[in-house]
């Protein structure tokens, strides 16, 4: 495995990219037009803008759940993608480990080998094993959010797509597992495109932020974070963080007006 | 965490229990006494109106006969009743698959609602002839529509979010419907059994009014039918009031089946 914690993305293989990629429904206004970026491989990057700027369409373009109708999204191999959603999606009738079971189900995952991998997700995550048997419903909505990511994990993702996954959380809980996400992300490698509306969570999070504008949707401007991985949760009160976050708010607000 | 609307009532619990059966109960009492009252007062006669005292006199006299007419009529109903879920679940089924099937067989789905079962079931009787099989055919198509609209709704109303990571695993149809769609239509089924069950007892009374069991077996229907003109009011009120009852029961117990099936993920339990 290369030294991933120093060096810069550039020299790593280019996993997914996407060009002059359109999507547009019917007669309407196209939600994105020309988009063009690419991710490389391991790399974590952030998509940030205005809501309705089709972030989450591109996400859900990756993932197969759409086609763009113009322009290429071009995926290097046919990596394995994982989607968190915005929602935790957690199926009310099944346990815990039974909705970690259900993307090992469905992809056809041996029934013996199925009890080992849960285990290994649940321990990332951190979840007690009291909690192991519980319902959705009787989890709070962190704990729901840290099943969603364990069943997306379970998987063994190479492109792991997150759409503002923890936008219901507060802030505490939502810096926790951002720590806890880069974490994992360190120990396995996968590639992360991450959406969110929080500058300081894409900045915290990422090596590169896309900044995109609206009507229609486009990437406008990438910035890379400079700072080294492992960060620390004391990166948050870094006076070059602040002024890098400050600036990506200036660059949101000047492309809304 | 998106769960369908149900009714939801609170767990039973000794105060709340107190306090939802007293209230009723002492209604009944004060109705019940109103009653017999008001037929001392004004000298009804018997035959118009007998009194609670002289009903529940009649009903204790006549109790054998009366029982095994709840029997039978039990019996119409629970298999009517029965055969409602096992055809309506399937027909549900089949309708999940395609709009245009839900499209061209739904009118025929109404047409059972509202066609008055009892012009349905000399029909019935003049196909199959008389006995149980016919009862509880009657009973069948009364109580079929509520499974078919609720299970129905069930499987087509499933949450987008969930349908979408199904689609991110390239689930095949048939896990859609097995892990998503039938699991999600339970808590649509409980609710179509619960007015179901009531309707069955009532299509195996129309239907036993139609239909006999033999000359020396009767059913509710056929007693409600003939102690009117003998004016055997008392016995008429006696197995009305036992059908209400069977009625109650049979809703009862398909809401306490229902509740057991649901409580894993329905409701959260106290502690």
């Amino acid at each position: 495995m290369p030294d991933r914690d120093q060096t810069l993305p550039g020299g790593a293989e280019v996993q997914l990219q996407a060009m002059r990629v359109g999507l547009r429904f019917g007669q309407q206004p196209p939600v994105l037009e020309e988009v063009d970026f690419a991710l490389r491989a391991g790399e974590f990057a952030s998509l940030v803008g205005p809501s309705g700027c089709g972030k989450t369409s591109i996400l859900r373009m990756i993932a197969g759940l759409a086609s763009p109708t113009s322009g290429t999204l071009q995926v290097t191999g046919r990596p394995r993608t994982a989607f968190v959603f915005q929602e935790p999606n957690l199926l009310p009738w099944r346990s815990v480990v039974e909705n970690i079971r259900l993307p090992l189900e469905l992809l056809g995952v041996p029934r013996g080998e199925q009890p080992a991998i849960i285990e290994r997700s649940l321990s990332l995550i951190g979840l007690r094993p009291a909690d192991h048997q519980k319902y959705p419903r009787m989890l709070s909505g962190g704990m729901r959010m840290r099943v969603s990511l364990a069943r997306a994990l379970a998987t063994a993702p190479e492109i792991l797509l997150l759409d503002e996954p923890f936008a219901a959380l507060d802030d505490m809980l939502r810096q926790q597992l951002n720590e806890e996400l880069l974490r994992i992300w360190q120990q396995q490698g996968w590639s992360a495109l991450f959406v969110t509306h929080n500058v300081s969570e894409a900045v915290f999070l990422s090596r590169r932020v896309l900044i995109m504008r609206a009507h229609p949707g486009q990437i406008a401007e990438e910035v890379e974070v400079p700072f080294p991985y492992p960060r620390s949760p004391d990166l948050r009160g870094d006076a070059h963080f602040a002024e890098l976050c400050s600036y990506v708010s200036q660059r949101l607000r000047a492309l809304a007006s | 965490m998106k769960s369908p609307p149900l009714p939801f009532s609170p767990p039973a619990g000794g105060p709340l229990l107190l306090w939802r059966v007293l209230p009723p109960l002492l209604l009944l009492a004060l109705v019940l006494i109103g009653w017999q009252v008001a037929v001392w007062l004004f000298r009804v006669p018997p035959y118009l109106l007998p009194g609670p005292l002289a009903v529940g006199q009649g009903a204790w006299q006549r109790s054998a006969m009366l029982l095994q007419a709840t029997t039978l009529t039990g019996v119409g109903a629970v298999c009517g009743f029965l055969a409602s879920l096992v055809l309506g679940v399937l027909i549900a089924l089949l309708f999940a698959q395609s709009s245009v099937i839900r499209g061209s067989c739904y009118p025929y789905a109404i047409f059972l609602q509202t066609v008055p079962i009892v012009a349905i079931a000399p029909l019935v009787v003049n196909w199959l002839g008389s006995g149980l099989h016919s009862v509880v055919v009657i009973s069948c198509i009364i109580s079929l529509f509520p499974v078919i609209t609720n299970v129905t709704t069930g499987l087509i109303s499933v949450d987008r979010g969930l349908l979408d990571l199904f689609r991110l695993y390239r689930a095949s149809r048939w896990q859609v419907l097995c892990k998503l769609q039938i699991p999600n239509a339970v808590p649509y089924l409980v609710t179509g059994a619960k007015t179901s069950s009531g309707l069955a007892v009532v299509g195996a009374i129309v239907g036993e009014f139609f239909v006999g069991y033999g000359t020396r077996n009767h059913g509710l229907g056929y007693v409600i039918l003939y102690s009117g003109p003998q004016l055997k009011t008392d016995q008429l009120f006696a197995a009305t009031i036992a059908s209400a009852v069977l009625g109650i029961v049979m809703f009862s117990a398909a809401s306490l089946i229902g509740r057991t099936l649901l409580a894993r993920w329905h409701q959260v339990p106290l502690d």
